[in-house]
């Protein structure tokens, strides 16, 4: 059987121009004298010889414009969106905003039930949830800002943590800026790349995720100490986030998502949130992997045929940290 | 120590240019692989749309990360190598999402060209494969005989028998031994060859 697999190989490498000179007089001295190895020989040649034979396909001829385009939106990003896809950022924006306002208020009603049975009527705070929940009023998008932000992440599995991460910025091909401290125990990671591939990035890491003690979301702006922290920030957050083509309605939103984790840290019942989130009873136990809006995971695996013209850079600071 | 320059002289221009920022560097880089690394795509996934995609992804790839490119093969085995992973690693995921249409076309093909595909491999035939190269459908059986191989099997054999790649710049490509080249062709021709024949039926 070892033979055979051997001829076989070595028949291969005879019809692909591969053997030596000596080995090449043993081949033919077996064809010779072997009528079935001649036949095999044969047809392996028959084979070869038809797939070279097939036409050559031709790239589409605007192949170049589209790597040209592909290559400037990711120079350019940070130009502002054209105004159809700013109208289109703007009515996304309101849908999004509309229906975080609906679940703080159903939140915050359910939590004022739940805390109503406990207590006191006169002691349950509903003015302050109510007046909360209507404090959300949308603000205009405007132009597409750069997003800067840390991502701070604390493991006790540090080095299976950090090696993940490594793999999907590779994987990913977004290359950044490594530095690790004396103790092996904190990596810091500077990366630039466009919201997408953020998306991608971090839908690599959902396992991750996982095995964290801790996730914080710092989102900054260009004026120095304007800034939000969104503790236990969950990977979809920090995909809309960065997606949020504004200072302004990015802090907006940074701010309802720390406001409506530290509610979900902070309710008794984990019931309430799942019920309004639609999310599994023991999401705040093991926090899901990330689920990617817009487009969702299909979407990603397929890049998109044209890209968009025009995408805030994503500037983000991973500090892996045990 | 310095890396021996095995990079050819032209492409060495076009790459250093091109890491200096020259745009026109860029484009005749592109535009002198830009068919052959597509074609090996599409034979590689049989769909002129992915391979599209998967064609502007590689040269996005190759210019982010020319930088990095140390000279030490080729630009042309550097850059295939970039192309090739991008279309096993979209072809595993791409799996898990879907399931080939192929196998319902199998018996729609006209019995002529059945036969003409069983003549060419029948061993009373001479190898004449420019005889049977007129018949369009015929090269339709072959592309999805060539999707019936695994992955790896059928890297190896675009690479080597459309790409005319010699087994060491395949090994290169693919980051394998050149004993495992040599028996991934030796199993995909036999697996190919298996495959035509029940086609042919």
């Amino acid at each position: 059987m070892r033979d055979s697999q051997d001829i076989n190989e070595l028949m291969n490498c005879y019809i692909d121009g591969e053997l030596n000179q000596r080995q090449q007089t043993e081949l033919q001295r077996l064809i010779k004298h072997d009528r079935e190895a001649a036949r095999q020989l044969q047809r392996l040649q028959k084979c070869k010889l038809l797939l070279g034979a097939m036409g050559r396909a031709e790239a589409p001829p605007e192949m170049l414009e589209r790597i040209k385009t592909s290559l400037q939106t990711k120079q350019i990003m940070g130009e502002r969106y054209s105004g159809v896809e700013r109208r289109e950022g703007v009515a996304t924006l309101w849908a999004r905003r509309l229906v975080t306002t609906a679940a703080m208020v159903v939140l915050l009603a359910v939590l004022g039930a739940v805390v109503y049975t406990i207590l006191s009527p006169e002691d349950a705070p509903t003015g302050v949830a109510v007046e909360e929940a209507t404090d959300t009023s949308p603000t205009v998008l405007g132009a597409a800002d750069p997003f800067y932000g840390t991502l701070r992440l604390r493991t006790a599995v540090f080095a299976a943590a950090d090696s993940s991460i490594n793999k999907a910025l590779a994987d990913n091909g977004i290359s950044a800026d490594v530095s690790q401290d004396n103790t092996g125990n904190r990596t810091v990671y500077t990366l630039t790349c466009t919201p997408n591939r953020l998306k991608i990035l971090l839908a690599d890491l959902g396992n991750v995720w996982g095995r964290l003690d801790s996730a914080e979301l710092v989102v900054e702006t260009d004026e120095f100490g304007r800034q939000v922290v969104v503790a236990d920030v969950l990977p979809e957050q920090v995909c809309e986030i960065a997606d949020t083509g504004a200072f302004e309605a990015r802090l907006e939103l940074a701010g309802e998502y720390a406001g409506l984790n530290t509610i979900r840290r902070l309710t008794p019942g984990k019931e309430v949130f799942a019920a309004i989130a639609d999310k599994p009873l023991d999401l705040t136990v093991a926090p899901p992997k990330p689920l990617i809006t817009g487009g969702g995971r299909e979407a990603l695996e397929k890049p998109p045929t044209t890209s968009p013209p025009g995408q805030q850079a994503v500037h983000l600071t991973i500090v892996v940290e045990r | 120590m310095t890396e021996p320059a095995s990079i050819s002289i032209d492409d060495a221009v076009l790459v250093e240019r091109c890491r200096q920022g020259d745009s026109e560097a860029m484009e005749r880089l592109i535009l002198k692989y830009q068919n052959r690394i597509y074609n090996t795509i599409f034979r590689m996934c049989a769909n002129p749309d992915d391979a599209a995609e998967l064609t502007q992804d590689t040269f996005v790839k190759v210019i982010e990360n020319i930088d990095r490119f140390a000279g030490r093969s080729s630009f042309y085995t550097w850059a295939f190598r970039i192309a090739v992973n991008l279309t096993l690693n979209y072809r595993q995921r791409a799996a898990r999402f879907a399931h080939s249409s192929l196998d319902a076309d199998e018996d729609e093909y006209n019995w002529q060209t059945k036969t003409q595909l069983k003549q060419y491999l029948s061993d009373e035939s001479s190898p004449d494969p420019a005889a049977v190269a007129q018949n369009e459908e015929l090269w339709q059986i072959v592309t999805q005989a060539l999707q019936q191989l695994d992955d790896t099997q059928r890297a190896v054999i675009v690479l080597r028998d459309i790409e005319q790649m010699s087994y060491a710049k395949i090994a290169k490509v693919l980051n394998v031994e050149l004993g495992t080249v040599k028996s991934r062709i030796s199993r995909a021709r036999s697996t190919l060859r298996e495959i035509l024949e029940t086609m042919s039926q």
